[in-house]
Order: structure tokens, then sequence, then C-alpha cells
């Protein structure tokens, strides 16, 4: 009924016996003098069953890093482009619950995850990382905190982002992580995952004790540069029963705060030194703060073109799979617009700075 | 802005003042009027602003003084007491002015002079009034002010009434809603003592802020108190007549002979009094005198209160601090300080705590994280943050309390110096530098900083140096508050671990008798008292250990001086809660008139710190004879009192008589209830009713129950012999003992705040002395109303102390009711059951002797409550066809059993069963007062709390897993009882169901939630029937099969079909409670699939098809089921649930323990004293 797919083209029935894993490339086994080992799970969705090159890449990332690496795929992956690497093992499930119940899968694949001291949860909704996995979980950032996100989002009360959380071992071996993902349930609403599940995962883990934390530091310039970005968004965005109108006009949004999507927010960040190493799929597809996802793609495709050369293809494969939501309709936006605001990608101070200007994408 | 008002009004009077010369030079006569009119409205408008000025800031200043003075007793106020109407009563006849005005205005205009001028004066007539009403109100606000408020006076009145019968929060300075020292590491039934009873909260104390005695000790009217000291019997009537009589004067009537006694009286003047009770020479000025004492006695008391109380001002930081932070800094020394913190299962409050010891801007630190045995993360929690800072370390114990957890921290302290840190509170981040400069640089031992709490809403601060005075009384300084050197805490000596509560204080006494504890004027932790968690000290224990701390420090001065000399023809009789003087004088009367053969010491205990209640107690000094009365304090813990008394004590037997039963002595007695103290441990008089009946002949105890129930209640008065003298398990007051015997006992429990105090008092010394409590039928003492330490729902938690202080009460009930010829019959619940409802509390009815059977001879009557309701949804509730299932099995075993609906509980025959099992789902229910009680778990362990474990006799888990965690978390013993099946209806039948042979089987409801077996077989495609109800909106409609299946089918399907699924809820599963479901199905034969419940490998070892994930679970399904089940195995497991896990098995065990346990309590009650 389940299968898996492990590295080297091999398939097996799954009868829960685990077979053996171990790493042959350049994973760590003793660190600071004592024992590292690296669990990934990883969800995998591909509409068109595919194993993209961004994904191979990522997983050859992780699997570089890792002890064991479990995808949890709810396509199938029917071709490959380039062999997995030995440590990766692909398992099949019906598609459901999103990717938080392939999540739960992967780990309970896994079994006794007390025995990991870092475990990575992420799927495949981006492009990168475009470092060394290492760089980032062994980082002061990574050290400092047992709950680890590539971003935290201040909506909801504050979580880190699911699409990439890093834990400790003493998170893994906690009870709160195993009962957490023990009675995970199945969910088929989108915003049902994100609050049960995305802000819950945070906030058992921060109830149990554990500190939240993230990856990617936004400087105070940074996080001005996002608030009028989110502000933004709020003048451009089309309401959904209102569409003549934007949302700034139809209901009141808290300013003051941090209430935007850091992924979104700082999307060109990737493109800073690496400072925030992935990149969205949502961002490129949908450009949801109006920001100028089109311009940040080809300089991330000028720039790092080993990281994005594909994604293009991708984008334009999968776009009739992918309508642009409902309530996440934009007004156009023209480069000079945003030029002039300074709020579009890559037209801050310090990315300006950090870049060639504006050439390298206009 | 005031400024401008001025000007401006300046301004319109010169130009009022030079339009009238105007208008006078111009002979403008008609205008006259109009000015005039305006002068008078200008003027009116001045005034109204200065006195409605005026008014606000009286306002303000009386809303402070209320504010203050209610904090001090407790209350709360909030906002102003400015009325907005008043405001506008008083424009309103600035209003008035203007429409005078205006029509003076008109008037004038229409030529109307003589009206204009009319209208004028009524203008100024006006201006005058304001004036003078205001001026009025004025000063009364301002005498309202001068004097106490209404309201606080009448709390004082009745602080001074509570304080009688309950111990108020005043004066317990910290503890006064928990113990501030005391951090959440719970309770500490670290001894095993069982910890328990239900706590009835007392809200409305806890959440007071610290309250400041009213004030009240300064009389201003001598006169006045004197009257009522005559008043209260010291003048004689008789000899005031007698004296008119000699000296020819008319006699005035009886109800002005005293003002008449007065109105020519001066100090020299002396008393009319009883020449046979009080002593010679008793003048108008010695009375004065004894006012002036009581005055003192007042002042001392609120001296000794005043740290007690909290501080209102912020401590300011002084230039000598100031020096000795900056000098500390430049020494560059940076000695270690030790952080303990203790910790039970409140990981999410760690990070905070922590984080404010690594805030600290001094560095040199170790924290020693202390784990109590917790159960949630907190070793993962800990462990990481040591991983991160080195200076953190990580202790795990197992849960043993919490001054066990700082004692180990202590052990393991490296430091020179000892903080002590709860997982609730956070420090400045200046505390340690501060404090240690302090210690280093003034070379102190023990230092403390101040505290600032919120409680209610409202912000106490506690900074104030407890006193050597104070400390005897409560606590003042916050433990988290303090550093120490190691040394000092070392010679202070280790955390008492007896101690349920009031451990802080106990730290406080003891490092005040090693080292001088510095007060450090600066805020060095702040903190909010808004946790409610059940397990915490505060919430859980009695409040009343605070004054066990005080009452046990006072009984080791007394013990280490010498031993007092006791007369041996002198007896001490304690008077306690005297609210009249004329009362006790009444009592001192009544035995003094009694031959008795020993002469008498009074020790008088006023019921409050009434200073003119003390000042009339105080006048019976003047008695002829010996009376002492005792200073009391604010907060009523009379047993405290008492022991002071008993300290005080110098005859060598104490009688101790609460007056505010208002006792009355009958026929003498006395003289036989000290000759019966001979061979008894103490002696006890019959007391009767207002209406002559018994109200109680000491006490005894049901069977099989814990509450002492007074013996012949309600009885006639004679129901004793005039000269009987009978033994008796227990007796409340008045009693008689020997003073060393109570020496030795250390007087009354003070652990108890009242609630049968006395009665434990009588069974202390029965126990020390190996004599008997004995009811003397000589004496009678006829009372109007119950007395402190009586049935009441003023001390809850003491219901709880008792049960725990007597887990077996003492023997001698049988001989007391052989001795008095009757048998008891019992009613009611036991007092944990409504420890808030005395009137539910068990009572006895009595009977003729030998009418009643005492012992059922074999089979015992049962009634196993359940929570299914007295209707056909009875039908749905899983317990109700448990509850039958084993009902059945116990009349098998040959018991008379009734199954009890929710609604029953509480029906009025409830005493007629012999034991009472309570299934527990989601509901308690009380417990008989004479039955045996078991409490059997088998769902939602989430409900039960240590409180209502302690209720029952027999306690069973259906958990193996919680029932040792309950044991070692909780110090209760809980056997596990597993779940079990009725092996009459699960058997392997002789013929299947063929069309199940290939079909996976549900048999539950839904409830329309996510159950994981049923769901993922489902969806995933897995052939399956379900039965049962509320599954449309979980799985396909296909594998639907019905909403009910027929009982006696049950087994067949089970049997029948391919693998039968289970799942249980979350909590049930990681909690251990194995649902009956799976000893239905593998009884009856059938392949389950279950989840990994915990405790499964210990029943059933790896012989089970188990799933830990959807995964596994579908993985087991793809497989051949007799893979897992082959024939044999099937058999094997059919047999031995049936055996091992059957109604009849549990049914067998039960009826076991409950015999072993009755057995055992009749074994005790045939123990006898050697009369």
């Amino acid at each position: 009924m389940t299968v898996e797919i492990r590295g080297e083209g091999r398939c097996c029935e799954d009868h829960g016996e685990r077979m053996p894993v171990r790493s042959e490339g350049n994973r760590r086994h003793r660190k600071r003098g004592h024992q590292v080992s690296l669990l990934v799970v990883m969800a995998h969705f591909d509409i068109h069953q595919e194993l993209r090159p961004h994904t191979l890449r990522a997983l050859t990332n992780y699997s570089a890093e890792a002890e064991r690496v479990v995808v949890v795929s709810t396509s199938g992956i029917d071709s490959f482009e380039g062999e997995l690497p030995t440590n990766v093992e692909v398992v099949k499930r019906n598609n459901f619950g999103y990717d938080f119940y392939s999540y739960k899968w992967g780990l309970d694949v896994a079994g006794d995850l007390g025995q990991y001291s870092q475990i990575l949860i992420c799927n495949d909704t981006f492009v990168g990382p475009t470092v060394p996995l290492a760089e980032i979980i062994d980082s002061s950032q990574a050290r400092a905190v047992d709950v680890m996100g590539m971003t935290y989002s201040h909506h909801h009360g504050g979580h880190v982002q699911s699409f990439f959380m890093l834990v400790n071992g003493y998170v893994a071996g906690s009870k709160a992580f195993r009962r957490f993902w023990k009675d995970l349930e199945p969910v088929s609403d989108r915003m049902a995952v994100i609050q049960r599940y995305e802000v819950g995962f945070s906030r058992a883990m921060a109830a149990a004790g554990f500190s939240l934390g993230s990856y990617f530091q936004p400087t105070e310039e940074e996080e001005a540069l996002a608030r009028r970005r989110y502000r933004w968004l709020t003048t451009h965005r089309l309401d959904l029963k209102n569409p003549n109108k934007v949302i700034a006009e139809v209901q009141k949004f808290n300013l003051d705060g941090k209430s935007w999507n850091p992924a979104a927010a700082y999307a060109d960040r990737v493109l800073d030194a690496d400072r925030l190493p992935l990149l969205k799929f949502d961002t490129l597809r949908f450009d949801p703060y109006a920001l100028g996802a089109e311009s940040l793609l080809e300089a991330c495709i000028s720039r790092a073109p080993e990281q994005f050369r594909d994604v293009k293809n991708f984008l334009e494969s999968t776009a009739e799979n992918y309508p642009v939501r409902p309530g996440e309709v934009n007004i156009p936006v023209t480069r000079e617009e945003l030029r002039k605001q300074r709020v579009g990608y890559l037209m801050d101070d310090a990315t300006v700075a950090g870049s060639s200007g504006e050439v390298n994408y206009a | 802005m005031r400024e401008q008002v001025v000007r401006v009004l300046v301004l319109v009077g010169s130009t009022l003042f030079a339009l009238s010369v105007m208008a006078i030079m111009t002979g403008a006569y008609w205008a006259m009027p109009v000015l005039a009119g305006a002068f008078a409205q200008m003027a009116l408008v001045i005034q109204t602003q200065f006195w409605v000025r005026a008014r606000q800031l009286l306002a303000e200043l009386r809303t402070r003084v209320r504010r203050e003075t209610a904090r001090a007793s407790g209350q709360k106020t909030s906002g102003m007491t400015t009325p907005r109407q008043s405001q506008r009563k008083a424009w309103g006849a600035a209003a008035v002015g203007a429409v005078l005005w205006g029509a003076d205005v008109a008037f004038s205009l229409t030529g109307w002079h003589g009206a204009a001028w009319a209208g004028v004066a009524g203008l100024w007539l006006l201006v005058v009034v304001v004036q003078l009403r205001s001026h009025g109100s004025l000063r009364r606000r301002i005498r309202s002010i001068a004097r106490p408020s209404q309201s606080v006076a009448e709390s004082r009145s009745e602080d001074a009434q509570l304080a009688g019968t309950e111990p108020s929060a005043i004066g317990i300075g910290i503890e006064d809603s928990r113990s501030p020292g005391e951090p959440d590491v719970g309770r500490t039934p670290a001894a095993g003592q069982g910890s328990s009873g239900n706590v009835g909260k007392t809200s409305r104390l806890r959440r007071r802020p610290p309250q400041r005695p009213s004030d009240g000790g300064n009389l201003r009217d001598y006169d006045e108190v004197v009257r009522k000291i005559l008043e209260s019997g010291v003048f004689s009537m008789e000899a005031y007549r007698s004296r008119l009589v000699a000296s020819g004067a008319d006699s005035p009537n009886d109800g002005e002979l005293i003002s008449h006694f007065l109105s020519n009286a001066t100090d020299d003047s002396v008393v009319p009094v009883d020449y046979s009770k009080f002593a010679d020479g008793v003048t108008i000025g010695s009375l004065k005198e004894t006012v002036r004492a009581a005055e003192n006695d007042h002042a001392e008391m609120a001296r000794r209160y005043e740290p007690l109380i909290g501080a209102s001002d912020v401590p300011t930081s002084s230039p000598e601090l100031d020096n000795a932070v900056e000098e500390f800094s430049r020494s560059g020394e940076a000695p270690l300080v030790s952080v303990v913190l203790p910790t039970w299962n409140r990981a999410p409050l760690l990070p905070a705590a922590v984080a404010s010891v690594q805030r600290q801007s001094y560095a040199s630190w170790e924290l020693l994280i202390v784990d109590d045995g917790s159960l949630d993360d907190t070793e993962s929690v800990v462990t990481s943050m040591a991983a991160r800072d080195e200076r953190i370390r990580y202790i795990q114990l197992p849960h043993r309390g919490v001054s066990h957890a700082r004692n180990q921290g202590l052990l393991e302290a490296r430091g020179e110096f000892v903080a002590f840190l709860d997982s609730d509170k956070e420090w400045d981040p200046e505390f340690l530098r501060t404090m240690v400069a302090v210690l280093v640089t003034q070379g102190h031992d023990v230092a403390f900083a101040a505290c600032e709490v919120t409680i209610g809403g409202e912000t106490v601060l506690r900074a104030v140096a407890p006193t050597a005075e104070s400390l005897k009384i409560g606590n003042s300084v916050d433990q988290t508050a303090i550093v120490a050197s190691r040394h000092a805490i070392t010679a202070a000596g280790a955390f008492d671990e007896s101690l349920r509560r009031a451990v802080d204080y106990d730290l406080v006494v003891k490092l005040s008798s090693v080292a001088d504890m510095y007060q450090v004027p600066f805020i060095g932790l702040r903190y909010s008292e808004a946790d409610s968690d059940p397990n915490r000290i505060s919430e859980f224990e009695s409040k009343a250990w605070n004054f066990y701390v005080a009452d046990r420090q006072a009984w080791m001065e007394f013990e280490s001086s010498a031993a007092p000399q006791l007369g041996q023809d002198v007896a001490t009789v304690i008077l306690d809660n005297v609210g009249s003087a004329g009362q006790a004088q009444s009592i001192m009367d009544g035995i003094l008139d009694d031959d008795l053969p020993f002469s008498t010491e009074f020790i008088i205990i006023p019921r409050s710190h009434d200073v003119v209640l003390r000042a009339q107690c105080r006048a019976l000094e003047f008695s002829v004879a010996e009376v002492r009365v005792l200073n009391v304090g604010y907060r009523g813990d009379r047993p405290s009192y008492i022991n002071e008394a008993l300290r005080q004590a110098r005859g060598d037997r104490t009688l101790i008589l609460d007056v505010g039963t208002e006792p009355t002595l009958h026929d003498g007695g006395l003289q036989e209830l000290n000759q019966a103290l001979e061979d008894a441990a103490v002696v006890h008089p019959v007391v009767l009713g207002r209406t002559l009946v018994v109200e109680d002949a000491g006490v005894v105890y049901p069977r099989n129950g814990h509450d002492p129930v007074s013996l012949l209640t309600r009885m006639p008065a004679d129901s004793l012999g005039p000269d009987q003298t009978i033994s008796v398990p227990g007796a409340p007051f008045p009693l008689m003992a020997r003073t060393r015997d109570l020496h030795d006992v250390r007087g009354l429990s003070t652990q108890l705040a009242g609630l049968w105090a006395d009665v434990d008092l009588s069974q202390k010394l029965a126990e020390r002395t190996n004599k008997p409590v004995r009811t003397v039928a000589a004496l009678k003492v006829r009372t109007e109303r119950p007395g402190w330490a009586g049935r009441s729902n003023r001390h809850p938690d003491d219901v709880r102390t008792f049960r725990e202080m007597w887990p077996t009460p003492p023997v001698g009930t049988d001989q007391a009711l052989a001795a008095v010829d009757v048998d008891a019959v019992y009613s009611g619940y036991t007092a944990q059951s409504f420890p808030g409802d005395p009137t539910r509390w068990t009572e006895a009815h009595w009977m003729p002797a030998s009418t009643i059977v005492t012992e059922p001879p074999r089979a015992m009557r049962w009634a196993i409550r359940t929570g299914a309701p007295a209707s056909r949804d009875a039908a749905n509730w899983g317990d109700y066809h448990y509850a039958n299932s084993l009902a059945d099995a116990l009349r098998r075993a040959g018991q008379y059993v009734h199954v009890d609906f929710q609604e029953n509980a509480l029906r009025g025959t409830t005493g007629f069963e012999d034991v009472v099992v309570n299934l527990r789902g989601l509901r308690d229910v009380p417990i008989p007062g004479d039955a045996t009680s078991i409490l059997w778990i088998i769902s939602h362990p989430e409900e039960i709390s240590a409180k209502e474990l302690e209720k029952y006799d027999l306690r069973y888990a259906a958990s193996m897993s919680w029932a040792r965690t309950a044991a070692e978390q909780w110090g209760l013993a809980v056997e596990p009882l597993l779940q079990c099946t009725d092996a009459h209806r699960f058997f392997p039948p002789n013929e299947q169901i063929p069309a199940l042979a290939d079909q996976a089987l549900m048999v539950g409801n839904s409830r329309r939630q996510y159950r994981p077996a049923a769901w993922h077989a489902a969806h995933a495609g897995v052939p399956l029937s379900i039965w049962g109800k509320d599954w449309e909106s979980q799985v396909p409609e296909e594998v639907i099969a019905g909403e009910t299946l027929p009982n006696e089918e049950l087994a067949r399907y089970y049997s029948s079909a391919k693998w039968v699924l289970n799942d249980h809820w979350p909590q049930m599963r990681d909690e251990g409670f194995i649902s009956n479901r799976i000893f239905d199905v593998l009884a009856a034969g059938g392949r389950l699939v279950t989840d990994d419940v915990v405790g499964l490998e210990e029943v059933f070892g790896d012989q089970l098809a188990v799933f830990a994930s959807p995964r596994e679970l579908l993985q087991i399904l793809d497989r051949d089921p007799e893979e897992f089940y082959p024939r044999q195995v099937r058999e094997e497991l059919s047999a031995m649930v049936r055996e091992q896990h059957s109604f009849d098995a549990r049914a067998r065990r039960l009826v076991d323990d409950v015999r072993r346990v009755r057995a055992a309590r009749q074994t005790e009650q045939m123990v006898t004293h050697d009369d």
C-alpha cells in the first residue's frame, strides 16, 4: 500500500522494517565533541510527478549533512533527472492533509526522533537553500534557539514559518514534539492547516518552554522597509468582495506591528549575500506584495544561475495548475511607481548598494 | 490657564466698573441695575468656580485618604468620590443667576426699573446663599475626611467580629495570598504523607491585598469607655444604693444609677463594686489607667504587625547604596552567587525566569534548576538552556517536594552567596549586583530587597524589614528577594521538609536567628499573583501552616527556657473568645462559686483586638480572682492564642472554655470534672444546647467513616446518668487536662485554623498519655451557639488537614456507645465530599442498643455511582453498561448491588449502603459518612486531583502507568485495576459471519471527531464496516454499516471480522487507560488492531497487532491476520482475558479489598483503652 523509493532508484514495499541507512557522503557524525545527527523530513508534491532540479539540488544539499532524509511525496515521483543520494528515501502517501501531514508521515517513518540531534522539517515550495545546509544548521542562530524557522512571522501571535523549520535534539526528544505530531489530524482546509498546525506548532513548542527564532535576522532598516512594503500591499491588494476597492479602504490594518509575511516582504534578501537563502515559489509566481517579483527572478537568474536557471521553466510549466487565489489579486504596478516609492524588490539602499544597481534586473 | 482666567475676570470687572462710572456720569440710570446685576453675576461665577475647585481638591484628598485606609483594611475602592452631579448643582446656581440677570437686562431695557432692581437684589441674595451653603458643605467635607469614614468604621467592627472566629488575612503579611517564597513546585507529599482534601477556596481572603489593621487604638473619650467598663459588671448597683442610702441621697432608677454615679465622679472616686468579686479601692482613675493600658496594648500589637502590612512608598535608593554598588563595581570582585530554582511541571514558565537571571548585570552566578520530578518537558527545556549557557545546571530528582528540592540545590551550590528564585518570578536586572554589592561592601550576611506584587489588579509593595516581634506573627520577607552568604544559610539549617506550606517563613525565622536581615532599599523583583494553578502550594495547602510555623517557634522558645512552676493546687481556666467582660465575669463567678479545693487563675482571651473590649477585660484584673488578659492579634487564629495562654498557665491543670458559645455551668460539677481527670488524659462535660438537650457528650466516629460526630446530639440531657463518666474517642471544648500534658503535645494543632482543633487536642492528649478522653455527666454546660472549633464552613481547608492528621480515627466508639446503651445510624456525607457545607456532613441518629445489627452478616450493600442520567440516554453511556456488568459480577459474588444514576448521587437513602463505588468518568460524587468508599478511575484521568483521591478508602485506576504516576506525584496509593470484559458475553462463538471474513470492523461512535484507525482505513480503501453514530462527516458513507449493533451479536462480529479496529482518545492512550473494547475483542477471539496505548505490553506482551502511526496501521491491515493471530494465539488470549480480566475477576478483587479494609477498621475498634 505504501511504497518507498529509496536512493539509487530502489523501490520496495514498506512493511515496517527499516532498511539500514548509512551515509557515505560528507555527513558529520561527530562534531563539537558530541554525536550530531540530522534528520531531514521533506514534504514533496509535484503536479507532474517530476523530481524538479531545484528539488534535487535541495535534497543533495540536505543529504550532504543529514544522517537520513525522508521525502514524503503526495504526488509520487515518476521521473528522475538525477540520482538521489543514498541516504534519501522517498515515501509515497495519499494526498490529504497538506504538507503538515507529510511532515507527520515522514517523522513517523523516522521512528525514534529522540536519537537525532537536529531535525529539519521542510517542503519543496522554495528555491534553495542557496547556501550549504551546514551554514544554516551550525549557525549561531540555530544554536541560540530550540526551534528555528528560516523566517519568523509575527502574524497570528508569532510563529516560525513552516516551509523550513529546524528543531534541536532537545525538542526532538520532547513529549510536546512527539505529542504534537502523533495527534496531528488530516485537515483539508488550507487556512485551518495554517492556524492549527503552522501557528499551532510554534505555540505548542513555546508552551512547552522551548525558544523560537529564525535564521534570517532582519535589521531595523529592513523591518522599516518591510513595513512600507506591507503598507504598499494594503493599498494594492483588491478586496475580494469589493473588487473596485483595495483592502486598505475596506478594513483597518495594524501598520505599527509586524504583520507582514517575511517570506514575501524580505524575499529579495536572497540576493543580499544569501542572508535569506531561499526564495518561495509563491513569491515568484504571484508576487503577493506587488513588489516586482518578475524582476527579482531575473536578478536571481542573473546573479545565481546555478540555483535559479530552471525556475522559470518550472513556473511556466505549472502555471496553469496554480491560478491566482481568490482574494490575492493586486493592482498592476509599474516599475516607476515602485522606484518612486522605493518599496520594490532590490530597490532599497542595502540591496541597491549590495548589487550592481537596477541594471541587473531592469 | 488659570492666569488667563484671572486676567479675563480682571478685564471684565474693570470694564463693568468703567461702565458703571460712565453710567453714573452720563445719568444712564437705566443701566445701573444691569451693571449691578452683572457684578453680582460675575461674583457668582467666580464664587462657583472657587467652590467647585475646592470641592474637587477635597474630593481628591478624601479619595486618597479612603484608598489608603481601605487598602490598610483590605478593602477595594475605585474611582473618585467627586460626584459630577455635585458640580452640576454648583453651576446650576450660576445658571439661575444668568437667567436673573437676563431678566434684569430685559426689565431695564423695557423701563421696569423696580423689577430690574428687585432682580439685582435677588442676584446678590443668590450670591450670599451660595456662599453660605458652599461654606457649610466644605466644612462637612473637611470633617468627613478628618474622621474615619463610615465604611471603614464598619469594616473595623466587622474585623473585630471576624477576629473571633476567622483567621483573616490581616497580619499574615507576605503569606496573605500565597507563600511568596514558595514556588510553584507544588505540594510536598514528600514525606509520602498523603495530601488531601478538598480545600474550599478562601478566595475572598486570598485575593485581598495585605491589610492594615484598622486604627482605633486611640480613644478620645475615656469617660465613655469607663462607662462601658462599669456597665460590663464592675459597677454594683447594690453597693451604690447602699452608698446613697448611707449619705441620705435619693436613689434614681436602676438604669440611671451609673450616670448618677458618674455625674459627680472624679478620678479619685471609688467605684461601688461587689466586694465579694472585686478588690477594694477601684477608682475612676484606676479604670482610666486600665483604658490607657488597653490602648498601649493595642498600640504595641499594631507595632508588631506593622512590618507585615507592606508599604506604599517605593524605596528610594540611598547614597549609601549607590556608593556600595559603585565601590563594589570598582573593586572588580565577583564572588559567585548560586541561584537555586526549584521547579515542578512548569516548563513553560522557566524561560522567563531563567532569562531574568541571564539578564542580570552581574554575571558571576550559577543557576541550579532543581527539577522536582517533573512530568512535562522540564528536562528537555532546561538541558537545552544549560547547553547554551554553562552557568546553568540541571539537577533532576524524584518528586519529593519543594523543600527537598531546595535542600538538594543547596548541597550542589558552589557560590559564596545563595539566592532563591521561583519559576514564576523574574528579578530586576540589577538585583544580584545590588545585593552582592551591599553584602560585600557592608559586610552583611543576609540582605533582602523589596518586591512589588500585583494582586487582583492592585499593587502591593513588600518593603518593610521584619522585627523580632513581627516574625513571631508572620513573614514579611519574600524569599526570592533574599541573597545570603552560604555560611548563613548553612547555619540556619536546611529547609524543613515536613512543612507543607510557609517554608519561606520558616527560612526567614531561621535566618534571622543567625544573622541580621538587612533591608536594601531597592525593588528586586516584581510579580503577579494571577496564577491559579491548582497544584500551587498556595492553592493546595492550608494557610494555617503559617500559624503553625509561628506557633512552633513559640513552643520551641518556651521549651528552651526553664519549665514553668505549675501550682499543684492551682487550676488555670482559659476563657477564650470573650466577647464581653460581663460574660467572662459571669463564668468566673460560676466557677468561683463552686466550692473548689484549689485556687483558680483565669486567662482571658478577648474575641478581638477591639480596644474597648480589651479595656473591659482588663478591668477584670481588679477582680479578687487572679486574672490576666492576653493581648490578641488581628487575625483571629484562636488556636495560637490558646497556645499562648497555655504557655502562660501556672496551674497544674487547665480548663479551656470557648466563651463564644455563651456557656453556663450547671449544677456545679467542676469538682467531679477535676476528679475524673485523675485517670484520664482529658475530661469534658456534657454540653447542652439552648433547649437543654444534649449538644455533645464527646465525639464518636462512624465504623467506616472519618468524621467526628457529636455523641448523643439531640438526646435528652439525662441520657447519661447523673454521675456517669464515659470514655469517648475525642471531645470538643470545654476540655480540662493536665497543663504539663498540654505542654507536651504543644497545645492545639495550629495547622488547623479552627475546625475540630479541640477534638484533635483531646485525641492528641489521649494518644500521648495513653489514657482515655472522658465525658463527665456530673458537669453540664449549657451553650447558646456552636463554638469556633465546631462544624462550620469557615475553615474548609481544615477538613483535609484533620483527615491527614487522623487517617485512622481513634478507637473507643463502640465502647462509648455501649456505655450509653445506644447504637448509631449514620447519614450524610464525609466532610471531604463537601468541605464548605457542614450541613451535609456525617450525622448520627441514636437508637436503643441492640436494635440494629452493627455489621451486615455477609453480603454487603454496594452502590455503584455512574454519570449516566436517569433517562433513556443512559443506554448511550458506556459507563452505565460497565456499571451494570460490574453489578452483575458483584451479585454473582454474593453482594447486594444497586447502580445509581447521576441524579441519585445525593439520594437521601445513601447511608443505606456499606460500600460506594464511584466509577469515575466525568464526575465526582460525594461519599456517605459511614461507607467504605471506592474510586475506580476508568476514564478522564485529567479530571482527577489529589484532593479527590484523598477522600477515598480504596483507589483504583484502569491504567498501570497512571496509578504509578499518581502515587509518585501525589504520594497516594493508587492501585491499578484495568477495565475488563464480561466473560459471559464475550467468548469465542461457535458461528461466524462469513461476510466479515475479508472486512475490517470498527464498532464505536465517532462523536464527529477524528478517530485514526477508522479514518485511515476508510480513506485508504481498506474493506471496512463501521457500526456506530456520527461517522458521516468522517468517512465515506459506503463503509458505514449501521448505528447500533446488538450487544449479544458483538462477540460474533468481533470474532468474524478480518480485523477489529480500535483506538483511544489521545489522553487515554498516553495515560495508559486501556479500553474495555480490547478485552472484549480478545475475549471473543477477535483479531485486534489497536493503537499503542501505554502499558499494553505489560498486559499482553508483544502478542497484539499495534500501530503507532497511520502508516503502521495501513501496513498491518495490508498483511495476513494469521501472521499475528493464529488460532492458538487467539484461543490463549481469549482464555487469559476471560480468566484474568473479567468483571468477575474485578468483583472478587473489590470484595476482597473492601473486606480487608473493613476488617482492619473493625480490629482497630476492638482495641480499647484500659479503663
